[in-house]
């Protein structure tokens, strides 16, 4: 067993990740971020699409672009990045087990620890689910803009949030065709401007759908739709047969947050934020001392508040080691809050924000009852 | 006396209390299960799937692991249901001469016993289990070595106990002992009194705390074996296997001259699930009841099962764990009533054998309380034994 000493390691690669990297590097903490893929960037590097927001959210930039520019700032700022180095497990004493590119295992000893490894997608279960050519929406995005290929040549989506939404866009853009969108609610999930695209590029949007099955001998070749009554329940007799070769569901994604649960961390859980989600304060801190979350692994957002949380995590993890003064650190922390509020507020942005308020008062809640138990043990 | 809940109240819902239960309910005693937690939560739940009379003392511990064999040949019909058993035999692979040469002696020692095993050279051995390292030294083969599920048991032994009439409680914590007249009477718990004729300690790696409460001062104690599951594949072997360096551990420990393995008191075991999923261990280390598993640990046993099954390299660990063995200092379990404490009977401290000697500890204490002649004499695990120990000294 090799061993690592660092005063900040970082689990993710992602926006997060290296957004708290490029904070925790700049105050002068020594830092390693630990990244199981080949490429940094997380989901960044996949989007092609517009950030939206306001400027000093970088909006009308494109995802890779700032996945690019973010690469960059890391390497000016003196962290460390280990890319194809899985970390397997966090143990006592805030030490890692790392499987690095190198196929050496490493031991990791860090004073603070920063999590921040994202989320995955949800799956649904239905007969011929299992057929090759069903996917993740998500899988479907990283095949067409980051290697190339395309996953099918007709293809129907199920969900219709903005991931389903965006990627059926990005997926008419790389020549597919998008034979149906399917939505089990009643409305629309994702934003008007991302429905809108697609509906004028004629790919329908049926909302009160669902798939009732998949079938295919080898692999998918059609999709059984079926249309559902208020209780959501599928109707009789409005079964449509659509023929297609890939079915992708989007139907969310939740935290992972396995690492978390393996050091002890606290839990609640918040639908809204794609379920067990880790207590956290606003300094990012969970009910483990010394061990952060930033991004998806604290409740599925998106990429903007991914990076405000980052750095949130990484200013106040150099803080606490003494690399930043107090002064210092209030200071650049108020503007990432002040810059997080404003990303959590129109209507998706209000329920998050309500959603990470019960998450912070649960926080509360436990230090409470915690301080009255005599302290953390 | 206050009513009888029950004429049985076994503490522990693990593998040994829910077959003690079971047995009774058989002999239409009504037995009350009551567990801490939840069925098969303890070691029952974190342990691996063996029956192996070889890896048992040659005397009276191998001869009871042969009667619990017996049971089990007949255990899915009599529950009625799939418990994967498999007889499939096991082997006890050597890593070097020293190994071999003590399995060796051991293998006279257990065929005097009356158990049927065979030493294999490597070629021999790689025949059966053809994915083993050409660099071992041979193996000892006991077709009689046997695995089953633990869950499935535990749950079975409960759907039967409750279909007879007995009944289980979870999330009970005993608290105390009740008693009545000097004689254990029933337990006290979170959920309310409870009354019996016995009062059972089945609760393992916990059962000096249980043990204490009644008075006696029962030698055992937690020690932690780490475990970690692979990934489902294919047939890698076809039979579960533990290292003989067990015995140079526990025989010429002075011949070790590994420190990690010495102080992680490490050896190689491996079995493949009824899924496709591999179960690697094994440590035996005494880290009180901290159930966390190691990087040391881990590292070891990767390391370790690699050298022993070189295929292994190429898979994907997915999930490690950890479970308490209740280690008794003379290697053998407390089985059967104290002296000077009526009411309470012992069937704990099975270190890794509870798997295997689950049936036959269920059946002797069913026996014994049932007022039937016991069927094997067990004076050899009476608890008695510490009791005159701690007199004399």
């Amino acid at each position: 067993m090799r061993k690592i000493e660092t005063d900040i390691a970082i689990i993710g690669a992602g926006s997060a990740g290296l957004c708290a990297a490029i904070q925790a590097a700049a105050a002068g903490a020594g830092v390693v971020v630990f990244d199981e893929n080949q490429l940094p960037g997380g989901q960044l590097f996949k989007q092609i699409h517009k950030f939206f927001g306001s400027r000093e959210h970088q909006a009308g930039v494109r995802g890779f672009e700032i996945g690019q520019q973010l690469l960059e700032d890391v390497k000016k700022s003196g962290a460390k990045v280990m890319l194809d180095s899985v970390v397997y497990g966090l143990f006592a004493e805030n030490s890692l087990g790392v499987i690095a590119e190198d196929k050496y295992h490493y031991e990791v000893k860090a004073k603070k620890i920063i999590l921040a490894a994202g989320a995955k997608e949800n799956y649904m279960a239905f007969p011929g689910s299992t057929l090759p050519g069903v996917m993740g929406a998500g899988a479907a995005q990283t095949m067409i803009n980051v290697n190339r290929v395309l996953p099918g040549k007709r293809i129907v989506m199920l969900g219709s949030g903005n991931v389903g939404l965006i990627v059926s866009y990005q997926l008419l853009q790389a020549g597919a065709q998008v034979a149906a969108v399917v939505e089990a609610a009643p409305t629309i999930g994702g934003y008007g401007v991302h429905a809108g695209k697609i509906r004028r590029a004629g790919v329908p949007i049926l909302t009160s759908h669902t798939i009732k099955e998949v079938y295919g001998k080898e692999e998918v070749e059609g999709v059984v739709l079926a249309q559902l009554d208020e209780k959501w329940q599928m109707i009789p007799g409005t079964e449509q047969d659509i023929q297609a070769d890939t079915l992708c569901l989007a139907v969310g994604l939740n935290p992972m947050t396995e690492l978390a649960w393996m050091a002890g961390c606290q839990f609640t859980h918040i639908p809204a934020l794609g379920g067990h989600v880790p207590l956290h304060d606003h300094n990012m801190e969970t009910t483990k001392p010394g061990i952060y979350v930033a991004g998806d692994i604290t409740g599925v957002e998106e990429a903007s508040s991914a990076m405000e949380e980052g750095k949130l995590a990484g200013i106040a993890a150099a803080a606490a080691l003494g690399c930043l003064s107090q002064e210092e650190a209030a200071a650049k922390k108020q503007e990432v809050l002040r810059r997080l509020d404003m990303l959590r507020t129109g209507l998706f942005g209000e329920k998050r924000k309500a959603a990470k308020e019960q998450q912070m008062a649960d926080m509360a809640g436990w230090q409470a009852l915690t301080a009255e138990k005599g302290g953390v043990k | 006396m206050p009513k009888k809940d029950a004429d049985v109240i076994v503490i522990g819902g693990g593998i040994i209390g829910t077959s003690i239960a079971y047995q009774l309910s058989k002999r239409g005693k009504k037995a009350l299960v009551i567990e801490r937690n939840d069925l098969c939560s303890g070691t029952s739940g974190a342990c691996d799937a063996y029956i192996t009379p070889h890896t048992k003392k040659p005397g009276f511990h191998l001869a009871l692991c042969l009667e619990s064999l017996k049971l089990y040949a007949n255990m899915e019909k009599e529950l009625g249901d799939d418990l994967e058993y498999w007889q499939r035999g096991g082997f006890q692979p050597c890593e070097d001469e020293l190994s071999f040469q003590l399995v060796s002696e051991n293998a006279k020692a257990l065929m005097a016993g009356g158990l049927e095993v065979k030493m294999m050279d490597i070629d021999e051995f790689r025949r059966h289990e053809p994915n083993m390292s050409p660099n071992l030294t041979g193996a000892l083969h006991c077709p009689a070595a046997c695995q089953v599920n633990p869950f499935k048991l535990v749950m079975s032994y409960a759907r039967n106990l409750k279909k007879m009439g007995s009944g289980i409680m979870v999330n009970t914590e005993v608290r105390d002992l009740l008693w009545q007249d000097k004689k254990v009477a029933g337990v006290k718990t979170g959920k309310g009194d409870f009354y019996a004729d016995y009062v059972v300690n089945a609760t393992g790696s916990w059962g000096a705390q249980i043990a204490a409460m009644a008075g006696l001062e029962a030698p055992i104690e937690p020690r932690r074996g780490q475990i970690i599951v692979t990934e489902p594949t294919s047939t890698v072997i076809n039979t579960t296997m533990q290292s003989g360096m067990y015995l140079v551990i526990k025989f010429h420990p002075e011949k070790i001259t590994d420190e990690t393995m010495k102080r992680l008191g490490s050896g190689f075991c491996i079995e493949q699930t009824g899924d496709g999923t591999i179960l690697i261990g094994f440590t035996r280390e005494f880290a009180g009841y901290d159930k966390s598993t190691t990087l040391e640990g881990i590292e070891y046993i990767v390391n370790k099962a690699c050298t022993y099954l070189p295929c292994l390299r190429d898979m994907h660990v997915i999930r490690t764990f950890s479970g308490f063995r209740p280690y008794v200092v003379d290697g053998l379990p407390l089985i059967g009533p104290v002296e000077g404490i009526p009411g309470f009977i012992m069937a704990a401290g099975h270190e890794g054998d509870g798997v295997a000697l689950s049936p036959i500890t269920g059946k002797l204490v069913a026996e014994m309380i049932a007022g039937e002649p016991v069927s094997f004499n067990i004076d050899a695990f009476s608890p008695n034994r510490f009791i005159k120990q701690a007199q004399q000294a």
